[in-house]
């Protein structure tokens, strides 16, 4: 169960860290050199 | 044990993961313990399935070592207070399982994700990550398998893991 508890805890990590990606505003270019 | 149909002798054997020779050896196991002399193994082989399937029912004595193999099996158990815990563990386990994306779904955020002009990460760094999301998600799949083999249950874990 300890097993099950540890990939399910990675796959919601790994998902996190993508949807943070996805949702993430700070992109350096769009910011230093706005148009 | 007059209210014991075959089947239930059957299932339970099964629910232990018990072949038939095992079950032949827990009968004599026991009858040697408490002194009882049984029919040979290869005799109680050849009984066992007659029992199970009704075509003969078994002698007493052979009713009251099954019943003591019951009996020493239900005095294994975990008392009710953990049994319960255990039961609120593993539907805590399967709800948080039903609710992860299925490896279609990391593939789409993956390929979103790779679409943002520049993020804090590389390329290569969010493919490994969704390739390591999924690899633990298959691993998910099969952890629950076995949990729902070990309780000898039916029941559809319901994981989003399973959609394409």
């Amino acid at each position: 169960m300890a097993e099950l508890d540890a990939h399910i805890a990675e796959v919601e990590a790994n998902v996190a860290v993508l949807k943070a990606l996805l949702a993430s505003d700070d992109f350096p270019d769009e910011e230093e050199n706005p148009s | 044990m007059t209210d014991v149909t075959s089947e239930t002798l059957r299932r339970w054997r099964q629910s232990r993961g018990w072949d038939v020779p095992r079950m032949a050896r827990e009968l004599r196991r026991v009858a040697r313990d408490s002194g009882e002399d049984v029919a040979a193994h290869h005799g109680l082989v050849k009984m066992i399935p007659q029992w199970e399937r009704g075509d003969r029912a078994p002698r007493e004595r052979y009713r009251l070592l099954y019943l003591k193999i019951f009996t020493d099996a239900l005095s294994g158990l975990p008392p009710v207070e953990e049994a319960v815990e255990l039961a609120l563990r593993v539907a805590e386990v399967r709800s948080r399982a039903a609710r992860l994306p299925g490896p279609g779904d990391v593939r789409v955020l993956e390929a979103a994700t790779l679409t943002r002009p520049r993020g804090r990460m590389t390329p290569a760094e969010i493919r490994a990550l969704a390739e390591a999301a999924i690899a633990h998600l298959h691993e998910v799949a099969g952890k629950l398998e076995e949990l729902s083999a070990l309780l000898g249950d039916d029941e559809a874990d319901g994981a989003s893991h399973e959609r394409a």
